[in-house]
């Protein structure tokens, strides 16, 4: 377990104050968070006459919040052909306008985990991507512990629980502790880095009723926060930790992967739904000398995705593929920066239409001979 | 829901040995070098499985949960000689009865085992289930209508249409007209109210193509909506991409639906795919007289033309 985080501040917020948050909020940033349409709980960016639906009580929405720092559609640039006085023409190219700041709401520890552990591909090594940092930059996460992990959840099979703090600015952690899905009437507020403390500090929550702790609850804060961080998960107490990354290295040529994967259906459901899925394709849009370069979404498990000019594809089969995505989460992951490509979320195990999933993949991999 | 849906996992789990049986005959007898099936998954829903050898056949299920459509998979097997074994129910055989009609795998390399049906649950819907409400609907077939694949709620065709053999007794089928309930309420919107509908719709939707992917109807060589050159659709998640996926989807199945409903049921974000499938099918029905517009014929509406059509006299 990591060391426990320092608080850099604390406050009570009155669940009946939520409301009134988001909606100071939405008046100046963008604000993602967790709503429930046509019974389908999903991440969105709600405006303020959306507060309403609101809906903390599902653990898992279908997709994850990473579309707030990683958008399904990004513009980078746009451009168009400019007369350049000598009966020319030149191209004149502008960076895409910048969003406003962001809120990122109710978000599970899981996910707020995800976007630190993506965040380390597009900002360390030898290149940072530029729009990704500021987009950063300008994105406040709000993460809120969970009282009642899903079936499906297994965060705690990695270095991560139902109240960890990695990736969160502020951690909300339910005042009647976990157990209950109600959560009581109100959450602590905890703050963990600066941002998170001038944003407890903000005026929108002011306006929300934000205030501080009761004298003398500091005790029954600490042994509440403890127990979110102690609570285990379902499907992590069946996994235990996950180990295989060294065991992969001599599995890429079993045959494993072709039986696994050939009940795949080639689609982007589990790399859409997961928060540490990150690849992206770029591509233009544009008519009659201007237009737009965006970077969109991409998925390792379609045919397309490794497809070369001329015909060449060196993932040409469904095993192929499968196994590309497994041993990038499980091993080539862990071998570049020293931790696993996943924070037990558990998306890929509720949605992917055939049951085809990294725990499955974590303990078939354990039971293969070498 | 058809009379006919008194689920029966008594009369699967006797299915159930049977297919067993036939599978592991099938295999060591080398009359398929494969046979496409279920086996249970990690959380007890069955998941496809391919059992190769007599041993892998103990392994197949046979229960209320079986409801992924393995026709498509055959798709995966194209080339080679090799004989296939499957096993389906009614919906199941309607999906291979398409690819076959379609001309996308050959009949001489299937060995098809059926099943009569007596209804299937909705997995998702069951894994949410109390334990004890749980067992009473799998053990002893004790489910609410809710419970059941929506699907099965129009279902008039619960005996498979292409087999080898048949495993189990033909149930009884109740072939009416097909409903189209929601169609009917859409239809009833203002122009404005539709469009503002459809505009919503697809919003949501995160292209992951899962709903193309199961779709036994969509099996094109290569499908335009993955075409860079031209590109048809963008790879953009805006509006008009949304309703380009959307359409192009909808009516390259238009007249070849098999109203599975595997689609939606695949769709983890909730996309009422069977919107506009539906609403094809019922125009199918209004325009060409074919009361049965998801059941695969030899002559498709779609796939001909004739100087008395309906659309024709519509479009002047
Ligand atoms: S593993 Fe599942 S969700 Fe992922 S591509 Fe295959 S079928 Fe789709
Ligand atoms: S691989 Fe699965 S469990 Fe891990 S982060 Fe992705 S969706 Fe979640
Ligand atoms: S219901 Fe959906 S999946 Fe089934 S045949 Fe029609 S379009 Fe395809
Ligand atoms: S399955 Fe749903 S989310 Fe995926 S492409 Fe189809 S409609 Fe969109």
């Amino acid at each position: 377990m990591a060391q426990s985080p320092v608080p850099k501040a604390t406050r009570l917020v009155k669940k009946a104050g939520l409301g009134a948050w988001l909606t100071a909020l939405a008046a100046d940033n963008n604000v993602m968070a967790p709503v429930t349409v046509d019974g389908k709980p999903l991440f969105r960016w709600i405006g303020a006459g959306e507060v309403g639906q609101l809906d903390l009580a599902a653990v898992h929405t279908v997709n994850s919040p990473k579309g707030g720092v990683m958008p399904q559609t990004e513009p980078m640039l746009t451009y168009s052909a400019v007369q350049d006085g000598s009966g020319g023409k030149t191209l004149d190219i502008k960076p895409a306008a910048e969003d406003r700041p962001a809120v990122l709401f109710g978000v599970r520890p899981c996910d707020a985990a995800a976007i630190d552990l993506v965040g380390k591909v597009y900002l360390t090594g030898e290149f940072t991507d530029e729009q990704y940092q500021a987009r950063r930059d300008r994105t406040t996460v709000v993460a809120i512990a969970c009282a009642a992990p899903a079936k499906a959840c297994f965060c705690t099979s990695f270095d991560l629980s139902p109240g960890a703090v990695r990736g969160a600015d502020v951690v909300l952690y339910g005042r009647s502790g976990p157990g209950s899905v109600a959560e009581g009437d109100a959450y602590y507020a905890i703050a963990y880095t600066e941002r998170g403390e001038a944003f407890l500090g903000g005026a929108a929550a002011k306006a929300a009723g934000v205030s501080d702790l009761p004298a003398g609850e500091a005790d029954k804060l600490e042994k509440i926060v403890a127990a979110f961080r102690g609570l285990a998960t379902p499907l992590g107490k069946k996994l235990g930790k996950v180990d295989v990354a060294d065991k992969l290295e001599s599995l890429f040529e079993s045959a494993y992967w072709e039986k696994v994967s050939s009940r795949c259906l080639s689609c982007a459901t589990c790399t859409f739904v997961c928060p540490t899925c990150y690849c992206f394709g770029v591509a233009d849009t544009g008519a009659g000398g201007q237009g737009v370069r965006f970077r969109y979404w991409d998925f390792c498990k379609s045919p397309q995705f490794m497809l070369m000019a001329g015909g060449h594809d060196p993932r040409p089969a469904k095993k192929n593929r499968t196994r590309q995505r497994f041993l990038h989460k499980l091993n080539y992951h862990h071998n570049r920066c020293g931790e696993y490509l996943c924070v037990g979320c558990g998306r890929c195990v509720e949605s992917c239409p055939v049951g085809l999933h990294l725990p499955l993949v974590v303990s078939d991999v354990r039971g293969l001979q070498p | 829901m058809p009379k006919s849906l008194a689920l029966d996992p008594k009369k699967m789990k006797e299915a159930e040995a049977a297919l067993r049986t036939q599978a592991a005959k099938l295999l060591s007898e080398g009359t398929v070098t494969v046979f496409l099936g279920h086996e249970e998954g990690w959380d007890g829903l069955p998941v496809p499985f391919f059992a190769t050898t007599p041993e892998e056949a103990k392994r197949l299920v046979w229960n209320p949960l079986v409801a992924f459509n393995l026709a498509k998979y055959l798709l995966d097997r194209l080339t080679g000689e090799e004989k296939v074994g499957i096993v389906v129910n009614g919906c199941g055989s309607l999906a291979l009865d398409r690819l076959l009609k379609d001309r996308r795998f050959p009949r001489e390399r299937l060995f098809v085992v059926g099943i009569p049906c007596t209804g299937l649950l909705d997995p998702d819907k069951v894994l949410a289930l109390p334990d004890e409400a749980r067992q009473a609907a799998l053990e002893g077939g004790k489910a609410e209508p809710g419970l059941f694949l929506k699907r099965c709620g129009w279902c008039d065709a619960p005996n498979p249409v292409v087999a080898d053999v048949v495993l189990g007794e033909k149930v009884p089928e109740e072939a009416g007209p097909q409903q189209y309930p929601r169609v009917e309420e859409i239809e009833k919107m203002s122009p404005a109210e539709r469009a503002a509908h459809f505009k919503t719709l697809y919003e949501k939707c995160i292209r992951c193509f899962a709903c193309r992917n199961v779709c036994p109807a969509c099996s094109c060589r290569e499908c335009s909506l993955d075409q860079w050159e031209p590109l048809w659709l963008g790879k953009a998640t805006v509006p008009s991409e949304q309703l380009m996926y959307h359409f192009i989807r909808a009516f390259d199945v238009a007249g070849r639906c098999i109203r599975c409903g595997e689609c939606e049921r695949v769709c983890s974000v909730g996309v009422p795919l069977m919107e506009l499938n539906d609403k094809l099918m019922k125009d199918i029905t209004e325009l060409f007289g074919v009361q049965r517009p998801h059941v695969p014929a030899d002559v498709e509406p779609l796939g001909q033309w004739t100087e008395g059509d309906a659309d024709l006299e519509a479009a002047h």
